[in-house]
């Protein structure tokens, strides 16, 4: 057949059209094999990105409204309570604007079992007061602070209802004591990522229910509004004493970056188990063109066809098949995790050892991870299709059909 | 045969264009603004991993895991999920 045969007619109502799609519903299960297989790999794999890239992503967000340098004092290694003293010094170095006590600490529900993140939070600053204030909506901030009342995430909201405390819960102190405290409002479900496990307290109430003295604060928070100053700042403060341990913003923002990554252990597992079971797929396409199809490429040889036309038939069967599985893997993935909150998986990446976190992940869709999957994922299965076909389609049609 | 053909490209052409709406439509910004205020009020970006009594919540707080083995590393932390 020459170069000029009826394959070069308009596509779409051409007969080659008509035979194409005769071909690809005539030969379904065989193909349907080959879809679910890839389905469940691009699945997967899409799953896996579009949880850690909205986690990241949301974390992001959060980057300018965090500190830019944390002090924590350490000993043996460890960080332990800092003396607030530490605060004045800090607030006398040029460049410094704000400088924050921070109170936190994990109270145990059970010993060695459940436990909630405790925050204690200066009311009186100014920021802090508006912020908590529109967290509250139309509440008043003053009712709040009348008497011992906390705000608290959604995950220790449900946990403390199962446990039958549905409006206040009574803390255990280190002295032994109980300190009733009130539950005054839930934080918004669209915060859970941060705030899932978190406990808001009154700064006081906070050291109270954490055992710590009054002039102790956990470390100090301080920011730099100038970057050109921050590796300035960072020596005049490890100057201050021996025993302390500067974190700055940088050093949060490279773990973000790390966080979730293909170098991380459990997803290259997930990786590599994908690409093996890929790899199986070409196997079998592989080993399926030398058997089966061998004969009907022989057939259409001995018709007429030309080297190119039956390299484009396959070419377009093939790509038929990585457009189904791609599209309706990527857009299960998108439903499973964005619609649906990503059940099961996400604990991969929150852990599932204390509270269940129902979060809301923020759609993201990186087009560049979404084009590489695409191309990591065609380019070789077209390849693996094509070279076999191409290989059988240059013998000579009797030989083929053998 | 072209028929069903061009019912399955519509069908695949209504599940992106679904995923196109929910995504524009989605409400970003407010799912952000939650965040970033309990951030600004707290100071504190720190996820809130699910994690055992003996891992540690917050970044930079703790890095032993075993007091005995202090050096020795086990399969069931955060850790071994993402990078340090």
């Amino acid at each position: 057949m020459s170069s000029k045969s009826f394959l070069d007619k308009p596509f779409f109502g051409s007969p080659f059209f008509f035979f194409l799609t005769l071909e690809f519903f005539k030969e379904r299960k065989k193909h349907i094999g080959v879809v679910v297989i890839s389905l469940v790999i691009l699945f997967l794999l899409s799953s896996v990105l579009f949880i850690s890239s909205s986690i990241r992503y949301s974390i992001e967000q959060t980057l300018d409204k965090e500190p830019d340098f944390v002090v924590q004092k350490i000993q043996g290694g460890e960080r332990v309570n800092a003396p607030a003293e530490w605060i004045d010094p800090l607030l006398e170095i040029y460049g410094i604007n704000k400088v924050t006590a921070r109170v936190y600490g994990r109270y145990f529900f059970k010993a060695k079992r459940d436990s909630f993140l405790i925050v204690g939070v200066d009311f009186m600053d100014e920021q802090s007061h508006k912020t908590l204030e529109s967290i509250m909506d139309e509440t008043d901030l003053k009712s709040f602070l009348s008497s011992d009342n906390m705000l608290v995430g959604e995950g220790v909201s449900i946990y403390l209802k199962e446990h039958f405390y549905p409006n206040h819960y009574s803390f255990l102190t280190p002295k032994g004591d109980f300190k009733k405290i009130n539950i005054f409002k839930v934080l918004p479900k669209e915060s859970n990522l941060i705030a899932n496990d978190m406990i808001i307290l009154p700064m006081d109430l906070a050291k109270e229910v954490l055992g710590m003295g009054e002039d102790e604060v956990t470390d100090i928070a301080l920011n730099v509004p100038n970057d050109d100053e921050w590796d300035n700042v960072a020596d005049k403060i490890s100057a201050f004493y021996y025993d302390l341990r500067v974190v700055t913003k940088h050093d949060i923002k490279k773990a973000y970056e790390n966080l979730y990554n293909y170098k991380g252990g459990v997803f290259l597992i997930l990786f590599l188990i994908a690409i093996v079971t890929f790899v199986l797929i070409l196997y079998q396409r592989y080993a399926m063109v030398y058997s089966s199809e061998r004969r009907h490429i022989g057939l259409l040889r001995a018709l007429g066809w030309s080297i190119r036309d039956v390299l484009k038939l396959k070419f377009f069967e093939t790509i038929i098949i990585v457009i189904i599985s791609f599209i309706v893997g990527v857009v299960l993935a998108y439903f499973y995790v964005f619609v649906l909150g990503a059940p099961l998986l996400k604990e991969i990446f929150l852990g599932g050892a204390n509270m269940k976190n129902s979060l809301v992940l923020v759609p993201v869709l990186d087009f560049g991870v979404l084009s590489s999957i695409f191309l990591i994922y065609a380019v070789p299965f077209i390849a693996a299709v094509l070279i076999p076909v191409w290989k059988i389609s240059v013998t000579d049609p009797k030989e083929a059909m053998l | 045969m072209e028929k069903p053909f061009l019912v399955m490209v519509g069908v695949l052409i209504f599940m992106v264009f679904t995923v196109s709406i929910h995504y524009f439509t989605f409400d970003e910004k407010g799912a952000n603004d939650s965040l970033s205020m309990v951030v600004e009020a707290t100071q504190m970006a720190q996820p809130s991993w699910s994690v055992s009594y003996y891992e540690p919540r917050m970044f930079s707080s703790s890095n032993i895991n075993n007091i005995s083995y202090p050096e020795m590393l086990s399969t069931d932390r955060m850790d071994f999920v993402y990078v340090k």
